[in-house]
């Protein structure tokens, strides 16, 4: 995105809640913020912590991870480790003074048009906030 | 302090050819020095272990792993600091060493060694030579040794040194993948010195995550001084605080990454050394 | 890994519909600027007739090795698009379909900038991934014309002898001494009226002469190990351990009442009984005259047990009118907090219990009735809620409708086979759609293991897990792709590089569905991924330091490329 001041994010969904939500989202024609591209999962338990190191070396300003909700993965509960091997990648993050909120984990929220749209507003003005201080 | 180094060595030394005069082991790993030289070594016979020393510390835990590998039904002595005990732990629960087969010779590591060091265990479960010194605040995780807590570094100028040798990866114990990722040009640049921060050593260290026994071998091993070690404490202190769980301590624990949330600290299943659910079938 | 050198890009424009919002010839020469790309067609409606015919004849043309379609989102025609694909000779795998509509025209309307230059991007994600997508064979299983039921219930009965009646072969284990379960205890059913020694001695009459079925009396499950079509059960008990092959495995072990400890002072004094212990006086013939209160509700419907167990005020009902019609000059009160007696059998059991002369009197969870009396029980004290007046009975026996709890023994059987139990301990069942079968192929439930019903109902499951299991095992073999499915989408199964795994176990810890084994190769072990239970969750690749195991469908390489090409 040449010369853009929105965050880039990058949004790995999973299609069974997420996905939908984004569906919603399109249908009921709600506006959601230029800078994110949405990357369509069997399971937000795919998203391995070395893509998201990737979309940070690449440039990407923030990776959101939305799955389902943590009772409701059809995975037997993928999303469980997925939510603490992310964390782990959190702390760091933040080890190395990265702030953690580049990563956002989202889990069941996005199934909705509205709080699909919620959630990736809230964390691109997170990330604009971020922007305005120190990146490391 | 020489006089109980010695007898240490002594100690040592004794234990080692009783071992090897049982036949209970068929090889001693320690190091050893002579004419040619301090190195680690592996003894066979009674008389070649007067040339065992404790000095300098090193981990001897992979060469373990490569000798079982290429003997695997022979049984193997190891002078055992904290730090190889550990090892062959994690190294056992990812079937790379065979527990049974491996005779410990616990040493504990002098006063001086343990400072230098700095990690939270200095010495192993069972000790057979040397005096238990407590590591720094008593926990593997947070040893703050070097005095450096990983978080007041400013990595992107300590990074920026990396020239990409691959020693700390090298060095590691527990880095045993056959085809290394970050070795590998889809992951890290090839040509591009120094590595992107992010790709090299995030990889590294998130891969180390709840594997690393805080043997300090990375930070020996890098050319250009990197405090590699305060990387991976501050994310062992997160794993302990947070998860609960030490590396290297209990071969029967499994990592908490493994689990669902609702499994506490403590209620991972044991861990099988062959299982198949498969059943007998080829599929 | 080789690269696709012939994809055929489609471009589609809902109708003319996009064009508006973003710039369609750009995403044509973007398109037809991407390596591998060998042609890219425009087109209005590629899900309608014509659009359809249109795919078809390019397909057929130019054999394309993969199809990149932009359209609307991959969750409107995805699947129909995989299925056409597949008749005309593609694999179904080998199409990408790209959401340029849901998630970038229409949220992006009112900047069609944005939503061109978005377009792009996500254009070439696709063809990232599609381009870098491998496709594994499948794999085709045997599949044993048998079924292993666990639990001699009315279910597990039920189901073993329709199986029978299908010409499978069934092994049924039972852990006690005889077969029935809970139909032993029972003295007559609802709504039939029948009794349960009847219905226990017809069911038996089905199974202990058919040559179809071997009867394991106390005998437990020890393990299970297989998937779909080749299970193997182990069982303890008897002269020794034995291993059972079967094709598909029925779960029907039942469930048991609550014990009302602590509840209505059960235990502290006489005549305060569960009821089944009114079960048992009924077959006993015992006197049941005097005065008789049932209490609903005892321990159900409450914040640690919040389900209603549905077949305690029919059982109530059966029971109350029952004592009212053998001893005419007793009294019969049902005190209750709701009437749950759906349907018209039990609304018609309901107006019998009425007419026979039980006096029902409701009470609200806030002020339950107090059983009150010195070592024996005296009287009852309710308040009841319609006419807000307390009353005090004199009774001599209070029966307690107290709910089905689980099986404790599902958390373990749960464990083996890879199973989802509710917060009850119940079995889960799949999906609306597919009511009795369980998220481990092969594996079906019914009965009160999961959910509690009725034996009427329990047979009726029985029945209908054999009909699943028959339809099963019908063919001789089966592909592992049929199995992979989740309410219809196939999940690609993990595949694993032997050659760069180091046998660590990370992924055969970790995986959910246990679908991952350790194996000897080459002087090592290395992982092996079973095709039938791989949900393609994606858990195992993520914990390999390796990257030895990926999953298909969307690989490590496949991702970075995406991820390289999201912001170009």
């Amino acid at each position: 995105m040449r010369g853009s001041m929105e965050p880039k994010v990058l949004i790995f969904a999973c299609d069974w809640c997420p996905g939908l939500g984004s569906d919603r989202a399109g249908q009921d024609r709600l506006s959601l913020p230029s800078g994110f591209r949405l990357v369509r999962l069997d399971c937000a338990a795919q998203v391995s912590g070395e893509w998201v190191i990737k979309a940070f070396s690449e440039g990407i300003d923030g990776v959101m991870v939305m799955g389902c909700h943590l009772d409701a993965c059809r995975h037997q509960g993928a999303n469980h480790r997925a939510h603490k091997k992310l964390e782990t990648l959190r702390w760091l993050l933040d080890g190395l003074r990265i702030e953690p909120e580049r990563l956002c984990l989202s889990w069941g929220m996005g199934r909705e048009a509205l709080p699909f749209q919620a959630e990736v507003q809230k964390f691109v003005s997170t990330l604009k906030l971020l922007k305005t201080g120190e990146k490391a | 302090m020489f006089h109980s180094m010695e007898s240490a060595e002594e100690r040592t030394r004794s234990l080692g050819r009783e071992l090897l005069e049982s036949g209970r082991i068929t090889g001693l790993l320690s190091i050893i020095a002579d004419r040619e030289g301090t190195r680690p070594g592996f003894l066979r016979k009674p008389d070649e272990v007067d040339s065992l020393v404790l000095e300098p510390r090193y981990l001897l835990a992979p060469v373990c792993r490569t000798l079982q590998a290429m003997d695997p039904e022979a049984t193997l002595g190891i002078v055992a600091r904290g730090c190889d005990e550990r090892a062959l732990v994690e190294l056992a629960k990812a079937g790379q060493v065979n527990l049974g087969r491996i005779v410990l010779i616990g040493l504990a590591c002098e006063e001086e060694i343990a400072r230098q060091c700095g990690c939270g265990r200095p010495y192993p479960r069972k000790i057979d030579v040397g005096q238990k010194i407590d590591g720094s605040k008593g926990n593997v995780s947070s040893g703050e040794g070097s005095g450096r807590p990983g978080q007041q570094l400013d990595w992107n100028a300590e990074l920026a040194r990396c020239l990409k040798c691959y020693g700390c990866r090298n060095a590691c114990p527990l880095c045993i993948c056959p085809e290394c990722k970050i070795g590998l040009a889809m992951w890290v640049p090839t040509g591009v010195v120094p590595p992107d921060v992010f790709s090299f050593h995030l990889i590294r260290a998130f891969h180390l995550a709840d594997k690393c026994i805080d043997c300090g071998n990375c930070q020996d091993a890098c050319p250009a001084g990197i405090p590699l070690r305060e990387l991976h404490r501050h994310l062992l202190k997160m794993l302990e605080e947070r998860l609960g769980y030490v590396p290297g301590l209990e071969v029967d624990r499994q990592s908490p990454l493994f689990t669902d949330l609702k499994h506490g600290p403590f209620n991972g299943p044991k861990i099988p050394r062959w299982m198949n659910t498969l059943g007998e079938n080829e599929l | 890994m080789s690269l696709k050198e012939r994809i055929g890009a489609f471009l589609c424009t809902c109708g003319k519909t996009l064009g508006r919002s973003l710039s369609i010839e750009d995403l044509k020469s973007q398109a037809l600027r991407l390596p591998g790309v060998f042609f890219c067609q425009v087109h209005d409606a590629l899900c309608q007739e014509d659009g359809q015919a249109f795919l078809k004849e390019q397909i057929q043309s130019f054999h394309p090795d993969g199809v990149l379609l932009a359209g609307c989102s991959p969750r409107g025609h995805g699947a129909l698009f995989q299925r056409l694909i597949s008749q005309w000779g593609l694999d179904g795998e080998a199409l990408e379909v790209v959401d340029i509509r849901e998630g970038c025209a229409w949220v992006h309307a009112d900047n069609p900038d944005v939503a061109s230059a978005k377009a792009q991007n996500l254009l070439r994600m696709g063809w990232a991934k599609l381009s870098r997508k491998e496709l594994s064979r499948d794999a085709s299983i045997p599949l044993l014309k048998s079924a292993l039921v666990v639990g001699s219930g009315p279910a597990g009965m039920a189901a073993a002898s329709a199986m029978a009646g299908q010409g499978l072969r069934v092994y049924l284990v039972e852990k006690d001494g005889t077969m029935g379960g809970w139909l032993r205890r029972l003295s007559f059913l609802y709504p039939s009226g029948d009794e349960g020694a009847n219905i226990l001695q017809r069911l038996k009459q089905e199974i202990e002469p058919s040559l179809l079925i071997t009867v394991f009396l106390e005998h437990e499950i020890a393990g299970a190990r297989g998937y779909v079509g080749n299970f193997q059960v182990h069982l303890r008990g008897g002269e020794g351990p034995k291993t059972i092959r079967a094709g598909a495995v029925v779960l029907a072990t039942g469930a048991q009442p609550l014990v009302p400890q602590g509840l209505f002072n059960y235990g502290e004094l006489k005549g305060v009984m569960a009821q089944e212990e009114l079960e048992s006086q009924l077959l006993r013939g015992q006197n049941l005259g005097g005065t008789t209160a049932f209490i609903q509700c005892a321990g159900s419907r409450i914040p640690q047990r919040p389900y209603c167990s549905s077949i305690c005020c029919p059982v109530a009902l059966k029971n109350a009118r029952l004592i009212r019609l053998r001893w005419p000059q007793s009294r019969v009160f049902l005190l209750y907090r709701d009437m749950m007696a759906p349907g018209v059998d039990l609304e018609h059991l309901y107006h019998q219990a009425m007419d026979a002369g039980v006096r029902f009197l409701r009470y609200s969870p806030e002020h339950p009735p107090l059983v009150e009396g010195m070592d024996c029980v005296q009287r009852v004290k309710v308040l009841d809620s319609l006419s807000g007046r307390e009353t005090a009975l004199e009774i001599d026996r209070v029966v307690l409708s107290t709910p089905l709890l689980a099986n404790p023994q599902n958390a373990e059987l749960a464990g083996m086979l890879s199973l989802l139990t509710d917060d009850y301990g119940f079995f889960c069942d799949r999906n609306l759609l597919e009511p009795n079968r369980t998220v481990t192929p092969g594996v079906y439930v019914c009965g009160t293991s999961r959910w509690p019903c009725s034996v009427q109902e329990a047979i009726l499951q029985g029945q209908a897990v054999a009909a699943s299991v028959a339809a099963l095992l019908r063919a001789q073999r089966a592909k592992a792709s049929d199995f992979g499915v989740l309410d219809g989408v196939k999940g690609w199964p993990a595949v694993v590089n032997e050659s760069a795994c180091s046998g660590c176990g990370n992924c055969f810890q970790a995986c959910p569905m246990k679908a991952i084994g350790l194996q000897p190769f080459d002087g090592r072990r290395v992982a092996r991924v079973n095709k039938v239970r791989c949900t393609g969750c994606g858990t195992c690749a993520t914990l390999c330091s390796g990257g030895a195991i990926q999953t298909q469908s969307l690989s490590d390489s496949m991702a970075i490329k995406m991820i390289q090409e999201a912001f170009k």
